[in-house]
């Protein structure tokens, strides 16, 4: 119970409570001295949430470049992938190179997710929390657009709007459990069995993982039925020299984008619950202030 | 790209409804997000402001 208070930054009634509370100051809020200055506590102050704050920062000073190679890398990935296609492949290339990395992403997030969900449980530390809750939105856009994007595939391909197989269904449960737990604070108040409650749905679609990335042939996507109706090359469909590169290329600007959308919301979050300000906020931001000014 | 014109590319083989649909959903959702966020951070940051003036003025001139 003491880790609450060590590194206290719950703000419910009565949470933070425990052996280290009558020694340190936990909540950290700003205090008027007779003389009129505001002084703050540096106590309450995680040093994992520290490193949160110095990454966040150091994404945001180079935000405009960190953008520009998100986007490089995504168009790179797409202008390679078409460069050697042929007009029968236009079609799939281009579902492929949208529908693949939004199926990697909805997995790769909830995994992330589900990482930071086991290790807020286990040290009890809310900056996990936070890192939880700033994946979910975006997993749940790319849950929604690999389900999106599938289903326009396969009513062009296939004809019908909806397969059940299991890579849909696992990306309908990811999205599930994406809404679920973003409805969690809504439903319930008080931060910390909030994000109890979150971090135990996220954890549960962990096991969607494996059915997304492992029960599916990826190259395989659609090839066999759209060549068994002439729609594209049979050369393409064999995959003789479709190199895969092209679209790994394109996934890790998807996952450059997804990483920078992250650490945004993550600083939101931080700031909205008070977070911010209150472990970083009087001693992060004069330390940034002071720093940028030794720095000129 | 093995061209025949930019015509037959937005046509993409007759499937234009479907890849077009699925291609500017997926980055028009991006491009939203990201302007969503950065909306967040604003507000966020001039609500801290306002809490403590003294805290923020750097933040909000940064932004």
């Amino acid at each position: 119970m003491h880790g609450f208070a060590a590194r206290g930054v719950w703000e419910a009634p009565g949470a933070v409570t425990g052996f280290f509370s009558g020694m340190v100051r936990h909540d950290g809020k700003a205090r008027r001295t007779p003389g009129g200055t505001v002084q703050h506590d540096p106590s309450p102050v995680d040093p994992w949430f520290d490193q949160v704050e110095r990454t966040v920062r150091r994404a945001e000073t180079h935000l405009v470049a960190l953008a520009a190679l998100v986007a490089l890398l995504v168009a790179g990935g797409v202008f390679a992938s078409f460069r050697t296609a042929v007009p029968e492949e236009w079609a799939l290339t281009a579902l492929r190179l949208v529908h693949l990395p939004s199926s990697w992403l909805a997995a790769l997030l909830v995994a992330g997710a589900g990482f930071w969900a086991a290790l807020g449980l286990v040290q009890e530390r809310r900056v996990c929390f936070l890192l939880m809750q700033s994946m979910v939105p975006t997993g749940g856009m790319f849950a929604f657009l690999a389900l999106w994007s599938g289903a326009l595939a396969s009513k062009g391909f296939l004809g019908v709007w909806w397969s059940l197989g299991p890579r849909e269904v696992a990306e309908l449960l990811l999205l599930a459990v994406y809404l679920l737990t973003m409805a969690i604070p809504l439903v319930i108040a008080e931060p910390r069995r909030a994000d109890r409650v979150m971090a135990v749905i996220v954890l549960l679609g962990l096991s969607q993982v494996p059915i997304v990335f492992f029960s599916v042939e990826w190259l395989q996507m659609l090839a066999p039925v759209a060549g068994a109706k002439g729609a594209v090359d049979p050369r393409f469909v064999a995959h003789e020299g479709v190199a895969l590169w092209p679209l790994a290329v394109c996934a890790a600007g998807f996952w450059g984008y997804a990483t920078l959308a992250c650490l945004l919301r993550v600083e939101c979050i931080a700031r909205e619950t008070g977070v911010w300000e209150r472990t970083l906020g009087g001693l992060g931001d004069r330390r940034h202030r002071a720093g940028k000014g030794a720095t000129g | 790209m093995i061209w025949d014109s930019a015509e037959a590319f937005f046509n993409m083989g007759g499937y234009a409804l479907y890849v077009w649909g699925a291609v500017l959903v997926t980055f028009g959702l991006m491009a939203v997000e990201v302007l969503i966020l950065l909306a967040r951070r604003r507000s966020a940051i001039s609500q801290a402001g306002r809490r403590d003036p003294a805290l923020h003025e750097d933040d909000e001139h940064e932004s």
